[in-house]
């Protein structure tokens, strides 16, 4: 049973359509991020099944209780969810003192002195902040506002933890250690988590699935993997990172199956300007449909100009026009027939700027979609 | 990927007491909290149904008045003579200067007020604590005593001041006439300017220090930053409190009285105060109109500042922490700590000092030995009227800025931290009665409560006066409460709510928890605002349940300046106690940060 | 006086002087309202007199005498008339006695607001000066004289006469009431005027006087040197001030007064107490304490057992007072002439 449950929610502002007739089902335990530009209606979303805003139509349940049905006008008003949130500002309350940000949730609920000591001591230990339960809150650090944030949304062993952009305001090092520790206690308390981040990266690192979201409808949904690697659309593959997109056309199609029921992929083969080859895709393609092969620079590898290629691959001729380093690796624009293709390759190579080359894909790494 | 979920989570079986607690409190008080919620729209209308009958019966009651021949209960006809009476160059004159004075001294103790605020809360003035309270001083003292102290300092023949001017200089020029537009500006001016700075001064505390800094970083200047960001972020509680100040300039009735209609200066309120008491017939149709002509202009100032608010936002305290930025001001410090005494000394030590002075005395002004007397604290002491009054006001005081902060508390969450449907209407019902004159109010009120059915027992009870009180102290309330709630992030209070707080636990536990500096202040202003007010007070005061501003005017026109005097020092002295307390709950929250 | 004043209290008087013979008759008649008083054992006083000590010592003197609970409501005449008239016309009759110049008396007697007051055995006491009819009865009289600053007007130039004021040296010295309001300053006017005409008023606006609204401190003003002189000056307020280099004159034309009233309420309460307490009132012994405090009595021969300065000055002529039916037309007059 799902754990969190939308069904065609929509939200509206005036005549702007933030959040758009979107379906999504979160699994007990599972860990998900809501990722996409900024105004994408990831937050509304959120927000929606916080209960801070309403939803204009659509039903949304939480724990198998329906929250909040537009139809019938139902709505359970958000301390009533019993969920657990992180702000992008960690609203840590300045007049409260660390322990009794992290004490509230346990506070207006009533929960005995007693317990609330102990619970709020073994959340703030959880984050590794019980030294610091007698300072007053506005006298943290931003990573430690965030911990203490993060104990106060999980000492009430709430159903769902929701997140809105908690490490945004972050610096990059720390960004990454508290992602760590996050997923990691995520991980051992097995709560349902449902995050909201523009930071593909993050989203990637963290989450069990990745719902990727576009002016406010959900363009894919899967592991971080399958948006990554197989992306849906154009928008999508162009969300993460910066692929090379290359039109082609279907010459042939024929499914094949990687061993998981239900996620049949096919092979196609594909003509484009000056190249052809195979490629796979999601779903049957006709002869002559036009798709966009979609290759990762770090999937491209760069080999001396007259090497062959080998039975499987795709290769397109070129000319180095720019390259910078950048320490692990080295990120390289080669001007081919058909586009300016940029290229990852390791750093050690040497590569200078004017020199011609082939440019090496395995075609189990071409991805087309429509174009 | 639903059933790997699972697994994890039976791995995840840890000894955690955050797994092991039960929820079972919520689940038991999950049925009650739904009640209110269910009942938004039964608060609303409550909410409205209380302030209509608080600020919009009165005026409805008044409004009849001024389009009936009539006062209410007496036969005659609807007409407009009372609006078409307005139209005359006179009263055009009349209220060109009401606005031309008012607007003067707004500004003059706006300027001055921000000034101080500044220097208190943002500085590293000597004694900022000890001043805080001192600059506030003056707004608390009854005006009749401080106007009848400037009279004795500032008179253009024998003031203090204007000999001590001719003994210095040698001459027998004349330094300052207090009867003149100088004079009702400044002793305006003496209450506008605490008034002012008793808003502006927490919303210098509660600022972000990053907003500003970001400036600086910016390449703006410290004169630049004050003016494009700390005074542009105040802007909700700076133009609130000028409209407040402002408007009540106009209805401002002791300054003009006192300094003004000896050489015919007049204002909106001593011609309506002439049309009511100072002839034959009191013509309520021409008073209560001029009220609402008054009322109308100050409608447009409040559409021209929302308006002007419209659309922006000025968070200024944010879940990140703050403490605020004091500036080191080096050896400039002695200067601005020789403002505020200047300013002090002005205000409070000068008129306050002729009172105490002259409390010892027999008469006020005439210090001989042989008339030095303590007949006076006696007289009040013996005075049981003085001490039914005191108790009666006391009750009143602190029942009714409770009561009226709790309402303006909940008016200014309506109207500035939700969408509800309604929210403009209970902002403009909160306005009105700060909109109408308060002796034609102190009417309004009469003539509601009078002919109420009479099973519903408010006249000639304290709870009429309560009534009124609560009515007239909401607009302070409101105004004060929402411009702290403008300033906390939504954030905070959104946090509150998903964490299991409802509506009024979030209320009280965040926004009242962070606002509270400006609920105490909001609930001193109203406590003095009840203590002083005698329009309303005099017509629904009943035998037995006298107030404190009654006894005083009793004493007043019977001759008793100086038991009133007494009685306004030991208001000074409840002021100083309740700032002292007041400033020290603050400090101990600053210090902790 | 008015005509018909005049002619209801010789009527009124009348009565009595026939109702002689049966004077034990009368007493047991008037012992029935004086239990019945006991009975109802409350009344309520609305009263325009604020704060004043004198009338206090007579509340209590009543209160101790008969055990009747009196509760005052003291506010401004203005203020006093407005709640009668709401209260009334809401149906609530809370008070018994109203107490008020004459001014708002009439108007309040013109609007319905008093019914007749019936047999009260001291009504006799009255001094004819002073009108009563069978609802407004005269309680105790304001008048008014003059205040000079003793420190600033030699003995040799103290007024004798109210035409003194008018005389250049004073111009742009005197304090004055407000003759374009109401209370001293209407009553100086229009007494000045019935007596010497309208040029007085035009020559004292030519004087320049400075009209203050602020009645309590203007004798002070005056006493510090701020005027040499202040007109008109309420005698009742002598008291306050004893002490201070002030002196009272009452001008050789006499005061101008103006009548403070005693009147049943419509549908009062307590309507028995109430004549009993006007009847009290009109003793010589609660007359003599506002002759003491500076009040001319309502009732004959008591002003003579005053203490002599008071005596002085209030055993002078009355020289006039206002006339209700004239009031607008005077208001008007005086606004026109003082600019």
């Amino acid at each position: 049973m799902p754990n969190v449950a939308l069904q065609a929610v929509s939200r509206h502002f005036a005549e702007l359509k933030a959040v758009d007739n979107i379906d999504l089902a979160v699994s007990d335990g599972e860990f998900v991020t809501l990722l996409g530009p900024s105004g994408c209606g990831k937050t509304t979303t959120l927000r929606m099944i916080a209960g801070l805003e309403q939803n204009d139509s659509g039903s949304i349940a939480i724990g198998g209780r329906l929250v909040s049905d537009a139809a019938t006008g139902l709505f359970v008003p958000p301390e009533q969810r019993k969920l657990g949130m992180v702000f992008q500002s960690y609203a840590i309350w300045p007049h409260m003192t660390v322990f009794d940000n992290v004490a509230y949730p346990l506070s207006v609920r009533h929960v005995p002195k007693r317990e609330i000591a102990q619970r709020v001591t073994a959340a703030l230990r959880l984050v590794e902040m019980e030294r610091y339960a007698d300072r007053p809150a506005p006298a943290l650090s931003g990573g430690q506002q965030q911990r203490v944030a993060i104990a106060r949304a999980l000492v009430f062993e709430p159903e769902v933890l929701l997140l809105d952009e908690p490490l945004s305001n972050l610096d990059a090092r720390l960004r990454t250690v508290m992602g760590e520790e996050f997923r990691a206690l995520q991980r051992r308390l097995g709560i349902t988590t449902i995050y909201v981040t523009h930071d593909q990266e993050e989203a990637m690192a963290l989450s069990d699935r990745v719902v990727v979201m576009q002016r406010g409808r959900i363009h894919q949904v899967g592991t971080p993997e399958q948006v990554y690697r197989r992306p849906a659309s154009r928008d999508v593959a162009a969300f993460f990172g910066t692929p090379n997109l290359i039109e082609a056309i279907v010459t042939a199609s024929r499914p094949i199956s990687n061993g998981e029921a239900g996620n049949d992929e096919h092979v196609l083969a594909v003509q484009g300007t000056n190249w052809r080859g195979q490629c796979r895709a999601a779903a049957a393609f006709g002869e002559g449909d036009k798709v966009l092969v979609v290759i990762r620079p770090e999937d491209a590898t760069l080999i001396a100009d007259d090497a062959v290629l080998a039975d499987g691959q795709l290769g397109w001729r070129g000319r180095i026009v720019d390259g910078v380093f950048r320490g692990p690796r080295r990120s390289l624009a080669v001007q081919t027939d058909v586009l300016r293709f940029r290229v990852e390759c390791p750093a050690m190579r040497e590569m200078p700027t004017g020199d011609t080359a082939t440019i090496v894909v395995d075609s189990q790494n071409a991805w087309a979609i429509h174009a | 990927m639903g059933s790997a979920a699972l697994e994890r989570r039976s791995d995840a079986v840890t000894p955690d007491p955050l797994m092991g607690a039960g929820v079972r409190p919520a689940e038991a008080r999950a049925r009650w909290a739904r009640l209110p919620y269910l009942g938004r729209p039964a608060g609303i209308t409550l909410l409205l149904l209380l302030l209509a009958f608080l600020s919009l019966y009165p005026m409805v009651m008044l409004l009849y008045g001024s389009l009936h021949s009539t006062p209410p209960g007496i036969a005659g006809t609807f007409n407009l003579d009372g609006y078409a009476g307005l139209l005359t160059v006179q009263n055009l004159q009349i209220l060109a200067n009401t606005i031309g004075i008012s607007l003067i001294k707004t500004v003059l103790s706006m300027a001055l007020a921000i000034l101080l605020a500044w220097i208190v809360a943002r500085t590293d003035t000597p004694a900022r604590g000890t001043l805080e309270v001192l600059i506030t001083l003056p707004f608390f003292i009854p005006p009749i005593l401080t106007a009848t102290a400037w009279a004795m300092l500032g008179n253009a023949q024998v003031g203090t001041i204007n000999l001590a001017w001719r003994w210095i200089t040698g001459t027998d020029s004349t330094l300052v006439d207090v009867y003149s537009y100088g004079g009702v500006i400044w002793h305006m001016m003496q209450y506008s300017t605490p008034f002012i700075f008793l808003f502006v001064v927490d919303a210098f505390r509660a600022m972000d220090p990053a907003l500003e800094e970001s400036s600086r970083m910016s390449g703006a200047t410290r004169w630049q930053t004050f003016w494009r960001v700390t005074f542009a972020l105040m802007l909700p509680v700076t133009t609130s409190a000028f409209i407040l100040s402002f408007i009540r300039g106009m209805e401002g009735f002791e300054s003009a009285v006192f300094f003004g209609t000896p050489v015919n200066i007049k204002v909106i309120t001593t011609q309506i105060y002439d049309l009511i008491t100072q002839q034959a017939q009191p013509d309520y149709q021409g008073a209560t109109s001029f009220g609402f002509a008054a009322m109308a202009l100050m409608f447009l100032l409040l559409v021209l500042q929302s308006r002007l608010l419209r659309r922006r936002s000025f968070t200024t305290v944010t879940g990140k922490g703050y403490s605020p930025n004091v500036i080191r001001l080096g050896g400039l410090r002695w200067v601005t700590f020789a403002i505020c005494i200047a300013f002090f000394a002005a205000t409070v030590a000068l008129p306050i000092g002729q009172l105490l002075l002259s409390s010892f005395f027999q008469f006020f002004g005439f210090y001989q030995l042989d008339m030095l007397t303590l007949d006076h604290y006696r007289a009040v002491w013996a005075n049981d009227e003085f001490w039914t009054a005191l108790g009666n006001t006391m009750l009143l005081g602190v029942t009714g800025a409770t009561a009226t902060m709790v309402l303006g508390g909940i008016v200014a969450y309506v109207t500035t931290r939700t969408l509800w449907f309604g929210r403009r209407l209970i902002n403009l019902l909160a306005w009105l009665p700060w909109m109408m004159p308060g002796m034609v109010l102190g009417i309004g009120f009469l003539w509601g409560f009078a002919t109420l059915p009479h099973a519903i027992p408010i006249y000639g009870t304290l709870w009429a006066l309560l009534l009124a009180y609560v009515a007239l102290g909401t607009p302070v309330a409101v105004r004060v409460t929402s411009g702290a709630y403008q300033q906390i992030a939504r954030d905070l209070e959104e946090c509150s709510r998903v964490h299991g707080a409802g509506w009024w636990q979030t209320l009280g536990r965040v926004l009242v928890a962070l606002a509270w500096p400006a609920f105490a202040v909001g609930w001193v202003l109203v406590f003095f605002g009840i203590m002083r007010e005698l329009s309303a007070s005099i017509l629904l005061y009943s035998p037995g349940t006298q107030v404190l501003s009654v006894v005083m005017l009793k004493m007043w026109t019977s001759n008793r300046a100086e038991d009133v005097s007494v009685i306004g020092l030991l208001m000074v002295v409840m002021v100083l106690l309740f700032r002292w307390i007041q400033l020290r709950l603050i400090k101990t929250r600053i210090s902790t940060l | 006086m008015t005509p018909i004043g005049r002619k209801t209290f010789l009527t009124l008087a009348a009565s009595y002087a026939v109702a002689r013979p049966a004077a034990a008759q009368d007493d047991a008649e008037w012992q029935k309202v004086v239990d019945a008083a006991k009975k109802e054992g409350k009344l309520t006083l609305y009263t325009a007199s604020i704060g004043s000590p004198y009338l206090k010592a007579v509340l209590q003197a009543f209160e101790k005498k008969y055990g009747i609970r009196i509760e005052a409501f003291e506010a401004r005449a203005s203020e006093v008339r407005e709640r009668v008239r709401i209260e009334q016309a809401a149906g609530r009759f809370v008070g018994d006695i109203h107490h008020n110049g004459q001014t708002a008396t009439w108007l309040m007697q013109r609007d319905g607001n008093f019914q007749p007051h019936g047999p009260i055995p001291n009504l006799k006491n009255l001094d004819p000066t002073y009108a009563v009819d069978d609802v407004r009865v005269p309680s105790e009289v304001n008048s008014y004289g003059l205040l000079i600053n003793r420190n600033l007007v030699k003995p040799a130039d103290e007024p004798k006469s109210w035409l003194d004021i008018l005389d250049p040296k004073w111009k742009g010295r005197i304090l004055s009431d407000d003759t374009r309001a109401l209370g001293g300053g209407s009553v100086f006017f229009v007494v000045m005027h019935d007596t010497f005409g309208k040029e007085f008023h035009e020559k004292y606006a030519a004087q320049k006087p400075i009209f203050s609204r602020d009645l309590a401190g203007n004798e002070r003003r005056t006493a510090r040197g701020e005027f040499p002189l202040y007109v008109p000056f309420l005698l009742s307020d002598y008291n306050q001030i004893r002490g201070l280099p002030v002196k009272p004159i009452v001008p050789a034309e006499g005061r101008p007064y103006v009548l403070f009233q005693l009147s049943i309420l419509k549908n009062a309460p307590h309507p028995n107490a109430a004549r009993l307490f006007i009847n009290f009132y009109l003793e010589p012994e609660q007359q003599l304490v506002f002759a003491n405090g500076g009040f001319n009595p309502a009732v004959k021969g008591v002003v003579e057992k005053a203490p002599e300065d008071m005596r002085a000055l209030l055993a002078t002529k009355p020289m006039g007072t206002t006339v209700p039916e004239r009031q607008d037309a005077m208001m008007a007059l005086a606004k026109e002439i003082y600019q």
